[in-house]
């Protein structure tokens, strides 16, 4: 399969994407400077997406980026051309997902600021092909939490999912 | 805590994005997975003008088997080797867990991570441990540069101005041939303190082949040749598992920083080699 001979496109300080978020065609202009996580708050307005540290250590503004965990404030918005992406706003379409009802259940969050991340890193994982208790704390070993101490999340993954402990 | 202004090119071959680091000279830096790129921009650690994405650039993206081994395009995540089978070459697929996050291991790449040539990073050691090939494009053709020659200090490597690294190739090893790959860090996904990887060949229970690297313990990773040739020819008996690790511990010299003495580090070194022996001792 060969691709079209695409133009060549100089460098710009504005960069045209097109891309999918939450099932919606997104198209717009963005700086070339822009995070992703700022794109997708500020411009899109879907703040839901927190931003931490911004330097890729908390895990707090991580989305579902074709299909896998990425962190958004270390990516350009220029570089998502094409792309299809979910934040938290798209977990569920009418009120609480059931991993979401679980966390307020659980008590997997105190504060709340760490949770969309935590929600969308667990997003990614297919509750048929669980991974364990000890591959969930891996895949979360990406996220910090400074209020749970992590064992609300895990229980509310075991409640979501329905999986006993350890199992 | 957000990047300088920039102007960003996302090229779809390789030649044109050359043409661009040819164009725009040392201001330019070509951009793959952005996972310690964008960071530093954050930071404003880094401030090129031109970002080159080499992102959307198909031929970096290819990860095949040769004769030679594996031949990875600079731009194939470090999550997709570590999903994907990389039979004959098992050290690969050992260091993938290691690196950082799997939301760091999606978007970061085995050639950025090798560009990069973070003291404290995982591949540079694998490619140093398997005698990786390095591919370097430039517009005037390629050359391989052998993995001992190609990390010129910390963060430094040693392309030249314009140069693009497009490919990586992995020799594959026998069945035979028994691999580690251990590090220390204080908290799961954090910068090693100290690591140390190894491939080693036995015959009738005696090591034939040895190689065995230590990193985060100085500018860049380093073969431990005292280590090696302490167990030339051996069986790895608690005897031989001294030698070594006294070897290695004598041969590097560690900085000394926040997470741990030059002493700390020697110590380190020194009991991950003997775990990474003992695991991989027939």
């Amino acid at each position: 399969m060969t691709a079209p001979k695409a133009r060549r496109v100089e460098p710009s300080v504005e960069v045209p994407i097109s891309l999918t978020v939450n099932g919606e065609a997104v198209e717009a202009m963005v700086p070339a400077r822009q995070l992703l996580a700022d794109f997708l708050r500020e411009e899109l307005r879907l703040t839901g997406t927190h931003v931490g540290c911004e330097q890729g250590i908390c895990g707090a503004c991580t989305i579902n980026l074709d299909g896998e965990p990425v962190r958004s404030c270390i990516m350009l918005a220029a570089q998502v051309d094409g792309s299809a992406i979910t934040t938290v706003e798209g977990l569920s379409s009418e009120g609480l997902s059931p991993l979401q009802q679980a966390f307020k259940d659980n008590h997997g969050l105190q504060c709340g600021f760490c949770t969309p991340g935590f929600l969308m890193t667990l997003s990614t994982i297919d509750p048929e092909e669980y991974p364990g208790e000890e591959g969930i704390r891996e895949a979360i070993s990406g996220n910090l939490c400074r209020c749970t101490g992590y064992g609300g999340i895990l229980q509310a993954v075991r409640t979501a999912w329905d999986r006993p402990q350890d199992g | 805590m957000k990047p300088p202004p920039f102007a960003y090119c996302r090229p779809h071959s390789l030649d044109e994005a050359l043409e661009f680091l040819a164009e725009h000279g040392d201001e330019a830096r070509p951009l793959a997975g952005g996972q310690s790129l964008v960071p530093m921009l954050n930071h404003r650690l880094a401030r090129p003008t031109v970002l080159v994405d080499i992102g959307a650039i198909g031929d970096l993206q290819r990860m095949d088997r040769n004769e030679s081994g594996w031949r990875i395009g600079a731009t194939v995540t470090q999550r997709r080797v570590e999903r994907e089978s990389t039979e004959g070459c098992d050290l690969l697929r050992l260091a993938m867990p290691f690196i950082g996050h799997r939301q760091i291991r999606a978007r970061g790449t085995v050639g950025g991570s090798i560009a990069h040539a973070d003291p404290a990073a995982e591949l540079p050691a694998v490619a140093l441990t398997l005698d990786a090939t390095m591919v370097a494009a430039g517009l005037d053709g390629q050359r391989e540069i052998p993995a001992a020659e190609f990390f010129a200090g910390p963060y430094m490597n040693s392309l030249e101005e314009g140069e693009i690294l497009s490919h990586v190739t992995f020799p594959t090893v026998p069945p035979t041939t028994r691999c580690s790959f251990r590090e220390f860090a204080r908290r799961k996904g954090d910068f090693a303190v100290a690591g140390v990887a190894a491939t080693v060949d036995f015959e009738d229970g005696s090591v034939t082949a040895a190689s065995l690297t230590a990193f985060a313990v100085g500018s860049n990773p380093v073969r431990l040749t005292g280590a090696e040739a302490a167990v030339a020819g051996r069986h790895l008996d608690e005897a031989a598992l001294i030698d070594s690790a006294e070897a290695a511990a004598a041969e590097i010299e560690p900085w000394d920083d926040i997470h741990g003495s030059p002493q700390y580090r020697r110590q380190l070194v020194a009991a991950l080699l003997r775990r990474a022996l003992q695991e991989v001792a027939p």
